[in-house]
């Protein structure tokens, strides 16, 4: 199966790109192609996977590049799925364009078929409770940028900072906006991450929560962000400025949590540190 | 008239950070003078008793005083910051501060105030309890006056109120066995943590133990034994016959590989399925600068035969690693107290086994003997709180469901 992959990659590609222009288009036959183009963009991906199994015999879940494929269309099926609520366009980019880089890793670095996973990881709880931590990490690293930008820009209301972008002065309020839905999304991704987490880790440990390191700050981010939705909700419409700096630590306590765990005198006791 | 709303929030972080903060003060003098909690409050039948008295204790208490500036401030968005926030500043410590208490170097002081195991110490209990009387207050409020519109907001805060309140509860009673099985012997003694034997009403009998080998890898490594290079070593996976791939400056090709392989003769193998066979592969070495030729055998070498290497030069030698597990599962007779016979069960990692009220979970092996282990390990695990805590859980799943529907608006 691997030997058709280059022309998943490409064709997949292909109709994202498409796809991301169409949309906005003006005319709405053009909008819904693009639109279509992305579900077969998706779906052919999601074929591969399913192609993969059936000559593997197996669920293809054993090597990291054959995760970044599940990675790669559940992006566009989410992209999809966060279109239909939210009727945001951009979205759909966004999760084209993570899709488009699970692709390319894979296609630039075949070596890494070579990976093995070991037997802890091969379980259907593996890339359901990865697929929605990228996407929350995602969504909150985008509200994160609006937030600095937010900051920044409220420092100097005189002056736009990307007047280039966009002609229109700055909103504080519409900047807000963009936000918060960054952050409920990434929000509730974050909360079906932990909680997939801790039903796979029965599974696997033997118990839901262990205070493993890579636990304890994935519950101390999602506090974080926890503790900006109930600011928000108590303050709607005070400064801004808080909101931005409660999401910019909210983010920091993420970074920990995703990387920065790996270089903390807990990190020996950690279960989730995969050397080799 | 927005002045005195604004005075009343102000007073609100006034009051809850005196709260939480004269409780940590609270904890730190009850953890300094009564040690640790003891897990015997959290073990049934206290624990029955805790959770009832709880419930009880603030529903009544939030029936009789509602009106009162106590359970407004409890149930506060404010109130809520304060302590969630009170509990990550907490736990952060409880991530990032690893207290070496194994090598009997730690200061007894820190020993002493919990910092090694936080989350049975005094101060943490009671920001905990804040943090649940807080979920509780605003639950009560919201689903006695039920709306539609609340539906989210208690699935939210129900939801976690309950994965917290019954997985605090639910500890003292998570009991965690090791059992040693060796093949066609049943075994009923397990033993806890402490080296206590515990003597189970089920028994299990290993029939068969069996590890399916991902292919070894072959790696350059230095006289100090350090796979090369230093970071990030380069493996190569001896997956396919006649694939080639050069690590730093060799160029190797595979021509055989047996996973099955004993020797035949001091410098060649022969595939065998012999029990306690190791892996071997027939290779081509080529030093690309030099553009020599070495073309031999090289094995992973076990419990049984010693390794084969190739000798590259005076610094680097190429070896083949042991073989990783691709998975490995227990065939075992289940035996329950009143029932007849066994019943055939596999055990496998991420695929436990339910026995009695016990979960049983594949845990390792005798490493040393690897593939040719015929022991097994597995670990017993009793939880009779996990139904609420999956409740929970559930239902928390199900207010993030209705949160992303809800913020559509």
């Amino acid at each position: 199966m691997w030997q058709y992959f280059s022309y998943i990659t490409f064709a997949a590609i292909l109709l994202w790109v498409a796809s991301s222009f169409l949309i906005y288009f003006r005319k709405n036959e053009i909008v819904k192609t693009g639109l279509a183009l992305h579900v077969v963009a998706t779906a052919i991906i999601g074929a591969f996977v399913l192609g993969l199994w059936i000559t593997l015999d197996r669920p293809p879940l054993r090597t990291l590049a054959e995760t970044r494929i599940w990675y790669a269309f559940f992006m566009g099926l989410i992209g999809i799925a966060v279109y239909m609520l939210y009727r945001q366009k951009w979205m759909l980019n966004y999760s084209a364009l993570m899709g488009t880089v699970f692709l390319l890793i894979t296609f630039f670095k075949p070596d890494t078929t070579n990976k093995t996973l070991m037997p802890a990881l091969q379980s259907v709880w593996f890339v359901p409770h990865v697929v929605v931590y990228i996407f929350a990490y995602a969504m909150l690293g985008m509200a994160s940028l609006v937030a600095l930008y937010g900051l920044l820009q409220g420092a100097k209301p005189g002056k736009a900072l990307l007047s280039s972008i966009h002609n229109k002065a700055y909103d504080a309020e519409k900047t807000v906006i963009v936000m918060d839905r960054l952050i409920d999304i990434g929000y509730a991704f974050l909360t079906f991450g932990l909680l997939f987490g801790a039903l796979w880790a029965k599974e696997a440990w033997g118990h839901y929560w262990t205070w493993d390191p890579k636990e304890t700050w994935a519950f101390i981010s999602w506090l974080g962000y926890l503790s900006y939705i109930h600011y928000r909700y108590k303050y709607k419409n005070k400064n801004a400025r808080t909101g931005f700096i409660i999401v910019v630590i909210a983010f920091l306590l993420l970074l920990v949590c995703w990387f920065g765990v790996n270089y903390l005198p807990t990190a020996a006791m950690s279960v989730h540190t995969y050397s080799g | 008239m927005n002045f005195n709303i604004q005075l009343q929030k102000k007073e609100h972080y006034k009051y809850s950070i005196t709260i939480i903060v004269g409780l940590l003060l609270t904890g730190f003098v009850l953890q300094y003078s009564l040690g640790a909690i003891s897990k015997e409050w959290f073990s049934f039948p206290n624990n029955i008793w805790l959770g009832l008295g709880f419930i009880f204790l603030f529903t009544s208490l939030y029936l009789l005083f509602k009106q009162r500036e106590f359970f407004n401030l409890v149930s506060s968005v404010p109130f809520a910051l304060v302590s969630s926030i009170s509990l990550g500043i907490l736990t952060i410590g409880l991530g990032s501060i690893n207290i070496e208490t194994k090598t009997g170097n730690a200061n007894p002081f820190w020993v002493r105030m919990g910092l090694e195991n936080m989350t049975t110490s005094w101060y943490f209990a009671l920001v905990f309890l804040m943090v649940l009387i807080n979920l509780w207050v605003a639950v009560l409020k919201r689903a006695l006056v039920f709306q539609q519109k609340n539906i989210t907001f208690l699935l939210n805060h129900f939801g976690l109120w309950l994965t917290l309140f019954a997985g605090v509860l639910g500890q003292g009673d998570l009991t965690r066995l090791t059992m040693t099985l060796k093949e066609n012997q049943p075994e009923w003694r397990a033993t806890d943590a402490e080296g206590h034997v515990v003597e189970l009403p089920l028994a299990l009998e290993l029939k068969k133990f069996s590890i399916d080998i991902y292919a070894n890898k072959l790696y350059v490594i230095d006289k100090d034994g350090k796979a090369l290079p230093d970071k990030k070593p380069h493996a190569f996976l001896l997956e396919k016959e006649n694939s080639t791939q050069q690590l730093l400056d060799w160029k190797i090709t595979l021509h055989r590989y047996l996973s099955n392989a004993v020797p035949e003769t001091d410098t060649s193998f022969l595939a065998s399925p012999m029990w306690g066979a190791t892996n071997a592969a027939y290779i081509t070495v080529e030093h690309v600068p030099t553009k020599k030729l070495t073309k031999q055998w090289v094995a992973s070498g076990n419990f049984q035969f010693p390794p084969m290497t190739v000798t590259l030069d005076s610094n680097h030698i190429l070896v083949m690693a042991p073989p990783e597990a691709r998975r490995f599962e227990s065939e075992v007779l289940v035996f329950e107290k009143d029932k007849e016979g066994g019943r055939k069960e596999i055990i496998q990692v991420n695929h436990p086994i339910k026995a009695k009220d016990w979960k049983i979970y594949q845990v390792s092996y005798d490493e040393k003997m690897g593939r040719w282990s015929n022991t097994s390990v597995v670990e017993l695990i009793l939880d009779p709180w996990l139904p609420l805590v999956y409740a929970g859980i559930f239902i928390l799943l199900a207010g993030s469901v209705a949160f992303l529907f809800k913020t559509r608006n």
